[in-house]
């Protein structure tokens, strides 16, 4: 395993050399002229202006060149500025980075908190009451848009509870429970739908799983029902159930940006967006580079994860 | 109207003296008059900026369902006599802003949301009072020596943020800041007028320009083209874009971006007794609705929103007040594409500005917000036309001369054409829509095409489109500013690409000529000229409207309230009622 | 046997539910198409014809939803907005679904070498947030609905990938299989007659919930200003604007968002119904049911 794991992470660079390369050329086939963003209709079209911020920015230089500059200061540790701003990339992703991971990880912890039991209740007690009304709960949640639901909370917070502060961010670091409390609202708008998504397919992987051959050796054998449940049947149920709250986790980490947008918190995702929107290509590649390794390990860690549930699956 | 002590040149009265215009047409409109803004008049009194003699500006509505009971207790307020309130000091005034400035540096950002923050932290040599007269800021007097040279007084006494005090060498700096190539600063091209700076004494900073300059001091007073900046500031951190020290009201505490920026009292500014608020914050809250509430709830005290059904999102709420805005000053621009076929043709263009209904769109549209208008909007009157169509050839909606132009074109069957337009406002998009059913009408088939912002401004500007394209236009502090840019063949702009001899001597001569009178009279020309051509299409003038809590009190807002017209410098006076 | 079981009530439940739910997700979905296909006839109105004065109308007489802000009839603009739902949604999620199967199929059975380059652009798939993703390719390619289609597509086939990729490796080692391979079957003959069969109940329910994911990913390019061109109508779009004024106008958002969720509903129970039905040992389970 270790071997495995090793290469895997060795992996890692190519990958995030493939995906900066596609990055910066896929970012300047978007039409739309950064230095008309920056100095705006009038400036822009002044000669002198132009040429001089686009000698600071290095956008003289020939692609190819701009990206070997680029890729040879990371090489240092150099992440670069904004384009924009001015600012430290590094600092404005150290920044925005916890912002995301935070939301991601409650909205996972609420996601699968609500989410497994919900579809393992469902599939035991499937066809009665408790189904029909967990189905039709997370049907809800999934076909609300995230946005909607998001200022549905909003308004209902402000008229209603406005000592929440639902909107704006307040570090972990800093306040702890303050923080938690106050992203409450985001990551179970976010939460909520994933659980709905999470219960639905607990639910049906379990039902294939409970009417499997083994299933019924393990009960003719005379152990425990409920043992049966869920030592046997859970386990296997969980490789599809772990793939989608893998894909969904690592769509989180990318940035839920509407959330991000509706409840003003200062992410990765709005940092991304409006890179794309200012043709900040220094800032874009830099966020990439991080989404694209957090993403990797979490791939790696899932396909771990399969393995330890059912050791069949050769991970090779 | 504020006049300050200084040489009696024509020139000087002629610049200095108030937009009466404005002031007339405004009371005209705005009727009784409002005691809290008389008070305020009362308080800058005090401060030493001269007296106003007119009452304040700013029209009140109070909203919405319920009208009736938020009147009744407004009502009283309004009733009571002008000594009324004294104000409270203390609290933090928190703003709901919709986007976060991408660096605080105002000679560096072309963005208007910097702006909205360097005009609490920066002072100017010049500024606009509340009904847009220049009047001094950190000038105590100045003096137009001839025409190409004027020398300013200084306030003594006054002292930046970081400690030590504000000399002319300061001054000096600041612009020659703006003039180095290596600040890539996007106001460099306005000073390039600029002759020399000289600083006979700490006090005094004389400017020599090279030719007659009439936009001179609207661009002084404007803050972001003139602010002024410390060099050892600058020296230490490379450039302002994250660290602040001016000499405004307000210093810069925190500024962490996309969540807020912080702002305190400055115990040493130069109006003694201001400001009354312990600090300001803004919250950058991307989502309207969001905004909205946050207001609702009393978490934030003040927004401002171009949404023409404003009044609608804030019914019923109590404790809200909204203000109507005083000037309409933000503008949409429809472009044609005149390099070829089919808006080479002068008849086409007309036909599309008579076939749209401006009238029709400002009241479904802006649901009544917004004026007719031409590319200087009606607040900068009397340079803008005031609301009138009159005199502007081709403003009138006509369907059937619409199809009469395109017929005698050789379009008798109508026009097939594309509207390039951006969803990143959505005033736009609902512009749009309305203006292609109109159109309709008149034989000029539309199909919009929505393009993502970035690429829509690009084209916009090097006239990449097909057919039409319309973008929402910034405000800017002069006439030759709104104009010369955009239509002067010698621009690199030049929206539509064009070239007409007459536009260009107008606009030569309305940025050289001083005297006042002659200059409205070369801008009047030049926009029915414009009108008469159709080289740009403005289906009207548009402005933002402020809500508030009614805890706010003291506020003052500028004509065209939005970030970019200094519109927020009010704030200084401004006051919570805890 | 009715011994009261959790198995028994499980093994009952199917039959019944099975024609509950093909029936409703039937009728809901067909509802839908038809509305689609109708819209012409059934709609009061143009869905892009505005009156002005009559912006954010309640329900009446004459606007028997409203009218959004704009001032246009908020039923013509439902019913023609399921043209436009539908008519992205289907085509996107169709070609996901085929390209993403073979894709992952091919690399779950066969692995070695391409699986683990695949599974290395994967890796770089996934790391794009698809938000971003979205917003590039839209902006790169231009806003139409194919270039739309297209964006959601690429967008979504990684899920189908992965899933069945996983999917085809927890079934290769299976008994069956490894019989069927020692008696000497084809290849061909193990992907079509086991592989896929098994995989399919997953791939079902996964093409159900991207059908509905869809309809939401719409909704949310919408709300950054990058889903279909206005003035088309689209639910997600005119759920996106009026939210705005839901404290006061719960109508803008009342019809757009019970459309989204009928839909929903609609390709859910679909999905239900259809794993259900080719479930081969949930059938074998059944038919040992008294």
């Amino acid at each position: 395993m270790a071997a495995y794991v090793g290469t895997r992470l060795l992996l890692l660079i190519p990958t995030l050399v493939g995906v900066s390369l596609l990055t910066f050329f896929l970012i300047h086939l978007i039409p739309g002229d950064l230095v008309t963003i920056l100095l705006g209709i009038t400036a822009s079209q002044n000669e002198q202006t132009r040429q001089a911020l686009i000698h600071a920015l290095h956008l003289d230089r020939p692609l190819a060149v701009q990206y070997l500059l680029w890729l040879g200061a990371v090489l240092r540790g150099d992440l670069g500025h904004s384009l924009v701003t001015g600012l430290s990339v590094r600092d404005e992703l150290v920044r925005s980075y916890p912002v995301t991971l935070q939301l991601a990880l409650m909205a996972m912890a609420i996601a699968l908190a609500a989410g497994i039991p919900m579809g393992v209740l469902a599939a035991t007690r499937a066809g009665r009451a408790l189904d029909a009304s967990t189905r039709v709960f997370s049907l809800l949640f999934i076909s609300a848009p995230a946005f909607f639901i998001g200022t549905v909370v909003i308004i209902a917070g402000a008229r209603y509870a406005p000592w929440l502060h639902t909107l704006g961010y307040v570090p972990f670091a800093e306040q702890p429970a303050r923080s938690i409390l106050g992203m409450l609202p985001a990551a179970a708008s976010l939460g909520l739908a994933i659980s709905a998504i999470i219960a639905r397919f607990t639910r049906s992987s379990m039902l294939d799983v409970l009417g499997q051959d083994f299933v019924r050796t393990a009960r003719a054998k005379g152990v425990a029902d409920r043992a049966v449940v869920f030592k046997h049947a859970l386990r296997n149920a969980l490789i599809p159930v772990v793939a989608t709250a893998g894909t969904q986790f690592v769509y989180l980490i990318g940035g839920a940006v509407i959330i991000e947008e509706v409840f003003a918190l200062p992410g990765m995702g709005r940092l991304v967006v409006n890179a794309i929107y200012q043709r900040d290509y220094t800032t874009i590649q830099g966020a990439v580079l991080v989404l694209t390794s957090g993403a990797v390990l979490v791939n790696l860690t899932l396909d771990l994860l399969y393995h330890v549930i059912d050791r069949r699956i050769l991970y090779a | 109207m504020t006049k300050v002590t200084g040489g009696s040149s024509d020139a000087d009265a002629a610049i200095m003296s108030a937009e009466e215009g404005i002031a007339t047409a405004r009371d005209g409109v705005m009727g009784a008059d409002d005691p809290i803004a008389s008070a305020d008049g009362g308080i800058r009194a005090a401060a030493g900026l001269g007296a106003d003699s007119q009452s304040g500006p700013s029209r009140r509505a109070f909203l919405g369902a319920g009208t009736a009971a938020l009147v009744a207790l407004a009502a009283p307020s309004l009733a009571r006599p002008a000594a009324a309130q004294t104000p409270k000091r203390g609290g933090t005034l928190v703003v709901a802003a919709d986007v976060s400035p991408p660096g605080l540096d105002p000679q560096k950002s072309a963005a208007a949301h910097s702006w909205m923050i360097a005009e609490h932290v920066y002072s100017n040599l010049l500024r606009r009072d509340a009904k847009m007269n220049i009047v001094g800021d950190l000038a105590e007097s100045w003096q137009v020596v001839s025409d190409t040279t004027i020398v300013f007084k200084l306030r003594k006494g006054v002292v930046w943020h970081h400690g030590r005090e504000l000399v002319a060498e300061d001054v000096k700096y600041s612009f020659e800041r703006m003039l180095d190539e290596k600040t890539a600063s996007p106001w460099r091209s306005n000073w390039l007028i600029i002759d020399r700076i000289e600083t006979p004494d700490k006090s005094t900073v004389r400017f020599v320009v090279k030719r007659p300059f009439a936009p001179f001091f609207s661009y002084l007073a404007t803050p972001h083209y003139s602010a002024i900046v410390p060099r050892d500031i600058v020296e230490k951190h490379g450039d302002l874009q994250k660290n602040a020290s001016g000499t405004g009201p307000f210093v810069l505490d925190r500024f962490v971006p996309d969540n807020t920026v912080v702002l305190k009292r400055n115990p040493n500014y130069y109006e003694s007794g201001l400001p009354y608020l312990d600090g300001l914050e803004y919250r950058i809250i991307p989502d309207e609705a969001a905004r909205v509430a946050a207001l609702r709830a009393g978490t934030v005290h003040y927004l401002w929103s171009v949404d023409p059904l404003i009044d609608r999102q804030v019914q019923g709420a109590p404790g809200i007040a909204l203000r109507e805005p005083d000037g309409y000053c933000a503008q949409h621009g429809l472009a044609f594409n005149q390099t070829k076929a089919p808006f080479t043709d002068v008849r086409v263009r007309r036909a599309v500005s008579v076939g749209v209904n401006r009238k029709e769109i400002i009241a479904s549209v802006l649901r009544g917000r917004g004026a007719i208008s031409t590319k200087i909007p009606p607040c900068d009157a009397p340079f803008g036309y005031a609301g009138d169509d009159k005199g502007l050839p081709y403003y009138a909606h006509d369907p059937a001369q619409a199809r009469r132009l395109l017929g005698e074109a050789g379009l008798a069957n109508g026009l097939d054409t594309t509207l390039e337009v951006s969803p990143r406002f959505p005033l736009t998009i609902r512009t749009a829509e309305v203006m292609k059913e109109q159109l309709a009408a008149a034989g000029i088939r539309v199909t919009l095409k929505q393009t993502e912002w970035g690429a829509a401004l690009k084209n916009f500007v090097r006239t990449e489109y097909e057919g039409m394209s319309m973008i929402p236009l910034v405000w800017q502090p002069d006439p030759d500013a709104h104009a010369y840019d955009i239509f002067h063949s010698g621009s690199n702009i030049n929206l539509g690409k064009f070239k007409d001899a007459k536009v260009d001597e107008l606009l030569d001569q309305g940025r050289t000529t001083l005297d006042r009178d002659k200059r409205i009279a070369i801008y009047r020309d030049l926009q029915r000229h414009l009108a008469d051509q159709a080289y740009l299409v403005f289906p009207y003038a548009s402005g933002a409207t402020e809500v508030l809590r009614e805890a706010v009190k003291g506020y003052v807002s500028i004509p065209g309230a939005q970030p970019g017209s200094r519109s927020r410098e009010f704030f200084k006076q401004t006051w919570l009622d805890r | 046997m009715s011994d009261g079981s959790p198995r028994t009530g499980a093994a009952r439940s199917p039959r019944a539910l099975r024609s509950g739910s093909l029936l409703a997700g039937g009728l809901i979905v067909a509802g839908l198409l038809a509305a689609a296909l109708a819209a012409p006839w059934l709609s009061p109105y143009a869905p892009t014809r505005i009156f002005p004065g009559a912006e954010i109308a309640p329900p009446g007489p004459r606007f028997l939803l409203g009218t959004d802000e704009v001032g246009r009839d908020i039923l013509s603009r439902l019913l023609y907005g399921a043209r436009v739902s539908l008519g992205v949604a289907i085509p996107s999620v169709g070609l996901a679904a085929l390209a993403g199967t073979t894709l992952g199929v091919g690399l779950g059975y066969w692995g070695g070498a391409p699986d683990l380059l695949a599974m290395r652009l994967f890796d770089v798939l996934f790391a794009f947030p698809p938000i971003l993703l979205a917003i590039a390719l839209v902006a790169a390619l231009g806003p139409s609905t194919v270039n739309l289609i297209l964006t959601i597509a690429v967008l979504t086939l990684p899920q189908f990938a992965m899933l069945a990729r996983s999917a085809t490796l927890a079934v290769k080692p299976q008994d069956f299989v490894q019989a069927a391979r020692a008696l000497g079957a084809s290849h061909g003959r193990i992907l079509c007659a086991h592989v896929l069969r098994n995989i399919t109940p997953a791939l079902a329910v996964q093409t159900s919930l991207s059908l509905s994911i869809v309809i939401l990913v719409e909704a949310a390019l919408s709300f950054l200003g990058l889903g279909t061109q206005p003035p088309a109508p689209s639910w997600g779009g005119m759920l996106s604007r009026g939210r705005q004024y839901m404290a006061i106008a719960p109508w803008l958002v009342l019809g757009p968002g019970l459309a989204i969720m009928l839909a929903v509903l609609g390709f859910n129970l679909l999905g239900d119904a259809q794993r259900d039905l080719l479930d081969p040992r949930r059938a074998a389970a059944d038919r040992r049911i008294p």
